[in-house]
């Protein structure tokens, strides 16, 4: 009777194991079973093998080989091999094949087999048959399972580049956009170590398990190979791979303001996969858009800053003119601020109140300054001048776009809820928010400063008059939520509210 | 280490998916559709359900839907899908132990969710 085997089914049946059903027509349903090693590393010489077909499996397992076993159909599983103890069987042939990086045992076994079919040619063409088919399969399971690595390394790159791409949007401090620059980097490359070192001479070292830097002088790191083509790639702008001291290490330049660049240096140690054009290309556009990200980040916290200090100067400008208000503006941004924060008004809006604070009085610019610090009291015609400041900062501010929002705030600062205030006469519910907040900073720093005409109030005194100012000339509410904060400043600041108002404090003394 | 029944009818992606599984130590079923996985959870009583939304024969959505109806969910259900409206699906789905991973997945944050979903201390079981 002719024998041969085709293969009938594959199944993966637990992790390190597969398994390939046979079948002989005519004969017996067999199946081979292909045993992994569970040492990776632990080759199945030939030697081995034919040690084992000559009757002696536990060769097989000195050598790394878990078990084997053959099963038959009709009867129970027949185990050849288990703990290197071997049952009764009869090994026809085997071939180690590697699948995976991973030494595996490739064995056609036979079980009992009927005296009839027991011709040596017969198991011989059904060896060979089930052995080829059985190598070609492992072939493809390593093929397939190659791929899926890939895959997954891919999918695991692709969600990193995603989620990195989605945190930047949410940090703004160059700091912060660095060290999850970092961080990502880090995983995204699966490196042990990773470093920025900077052409100023500092490093920040990354601590790759737990996510945080710290800073150090790259020249002192006591390794001068490292030291050498850090110095070298910092004169570069490619990505470039060196390697010394068993390890394997990747410069790239992280572009920096004024054509200047850092250099991020990772690395891995020997035995790591070595890095490859995939990793130099993802690192030099991560770190060029990362960098980009940086250096925007810096130069608008620079802008920013000037744009404050500037703003600053031309406010004290202002106070130096009118000899008695030093420190008004500063303290009516502070404390419009403060009560804006009280009332729940928003972080964005909160900036563009303390600006409008600040700024409120620009207009006194154009204000001579014999009737800002008239002793006495004044004619009708010098009043109007100063009625004309809110209106004048108002058209001194109006050309600047970014300062369209406080522009309200500086118009009406001065109306009264009544509407005998001016320049527009409104009533309160007609007076935007921020005027009516800084309405009331406004008059309680007045009034706690010593003026050209009197001298300052205590700190309470001025809250009972603005207290009694409230409903007829201030925003009730408003003159409320403000006297309420201000206590609390006392109570948790004392030394900062003692330094805004020392005269005031001094007069409660009297 | 779970019992995990995978449902995704791309046969690549569901080899990508199983090999993962596998690698983490999890027992792990394989099914082609909706109705395969039924009966698979049906009949090995899974822990954790991974199933893709669109699929022949039964989708995910009839999959969950039915196993809510025989009162045999899963402890632990995450959803795999490429559909736009992944957030949709996500809020309509909504409830404990029931996680919705837009593709391509992380599969360390897969096999961290399944280390999770596996850990968590088992439902009192209902008398």
């Amino acid at each position: 009777m002719e024998s041969y085997c085709h293969p009938r089914q594959e199944t993966l049946n637990g992790p390190g194991m597969m398994q390939v059903a046979a079948s002989c027509a005519g004969g017996p349903k067999q199946s081979l079973t292909i045993v992994r090693p569970d040492e990776p590393s632990a080759a199945v010489p030939l030697h081995c093998l034919r040690t084992c077909l000559n009757g002696d499996p536990s060769s097989l397992h000195k050598a790394g080989c878990a078990w084997l076993r053959s099963t038959r159909s009709g009867s129970a599983d027949s185990t050849l091999l288990r703990n290197g103890k071997c049952d009764k069987g009869y090994l026809a042939d085997a071939e180690p094949v590697t699948l995976h990086g991973r030494h595996v045992l490739l064995l056609s076994v036979d079980g009992t087999i009927p005296p009839e079919m027991a011709r040596p040619a017969d198991i011989e063409e059904r060896v060979e048959n089930t052995s080829d088919m059985a190598v070609r399969l492992a072939r493809a399971v390593e093929d397939s399972e190659r791929l899926a690595e890939e895959v997954l390394q891919n999918y695991e790159q692709l969600s990193l580049l995603f989620d990195f791409t989605s945190q930047i949007a949410e940090v703004t401090e160059p700091e912060q956009i660095e060290r999850l620059l970092m961080n990502r980097m880090a995983r995204l490359l699966n490196v042990e170590t990773l470093e920025v070192v900077s052409s100023r001479g500092e490093t920040h070292v990354l601590d790759v398990a737990d996510g945080t830097t710290t800073a150090r002088h790259w020249r002192d790191e006591p390794d001068a190979q490292y030291t050498a083509f850090a110095e070298q790639a910092l004169l570069t702008h490619s990505v470039t791979v060196k390697s010394a001291n068993d390890r394997s290490y990747l410069l790239c330049p992280l572009p920096r303001l004024q054509d200047q660049h850092d250099v991020v240096v990772v690395s891995r140690p020997s035995g790591a996969p070595e890095f490859i054009s995939g990793d130099l290309q993802m690192v030099g556009s991560l770190l060029t858009f990362g960098g980009n990200l940086i250096n925007n980040s810096e130069l608008h916290g620079h802008l920013r800053q000037m744009s404050i200090e500037a703003t600053r100067a031309l406010v004290s400008a202002i106070d130096k003119k009118d000899h008695y208000t030093s420190g008004h503006s500063e303290r009516v941004g502070f404390m419009s601020r403060m009560t804006g924060e009280a009332l729940g008004v928003t972080v964005d809006q909160l900036d563009h109140l303390e600006w409008s604070g600040l700024l409120h009085d620009i207009g006194k610019i154009g204000v001579a300054e014999d009737i800002l610090n008239k002793p006495g009291k004044l004619t009708d015609v010098e009043f109007d001048q100063i009625k004309a400041h809110p209106r004048m900062g108002y058209e001194i501010l109006k050309p600047i776009e970014s300062l369209q929002p406080i522009l309200a705030g500086v118009l009406h600062h001065h109306e009264n809820a009544d509407g005998s205030g001016y320049p527009d006469g409104l009533e309160l519910k007609d007076t935007p928010l921020f005027a009516r907040i800084i309405h009331v900073a406004d008059v309680f720093d007045a009034l706690s400063s010593t003026r050209s005409y009197r001298k300052a109030f205590s700190v309470e005194r001025s809250i009972e008059i603005i207290q009694e100012m409230a409903g007829a000339k201030l925003d009730a509410e408003i003159t409320a939520t403000f006297t309420a904060a201000l206590h609390g400043l006392r109570e948790s600041r004392p030394e900062e509210f003692a330094s805004m108002f020392p005269i005031a404090l001094e007069e409660e003394l009297v | 280490m779970s019992r995990v029944v995978v449902a995704e009818d791309d046969a690549h992606i569901r080899r990508v998916i199983c090999l993962w599984l596998r690698r983490q130590g999890h027992e792990v079923f394989e099914a082609s559709n909706g109705r395969v996985a039924l009966d698979m959870v049906l009949e090995h009583e899974p822990r954790i359900l991974v199933t893709d939304v669109n699929m022949p024969l039964m989708d995910g959505i009839e999959l969950l839907k039915e196993l809510t109806e025989r009162d045999c969910s899963p402890h632990g259900i995450v959803v795999l899908t490429n559909r736009w409206d992944h957030r949709e699906i996500g809020e309509q789905l909504a409830g404990p132990g029931m996680h919705v991973m837009p593709k391509p997945f992380s599969p360390t944050r897969l096999a961290e969710l399944i280390d999770q979903l596996g850990s968590e201390a088992p439902e009192e079981a209902s008398t």
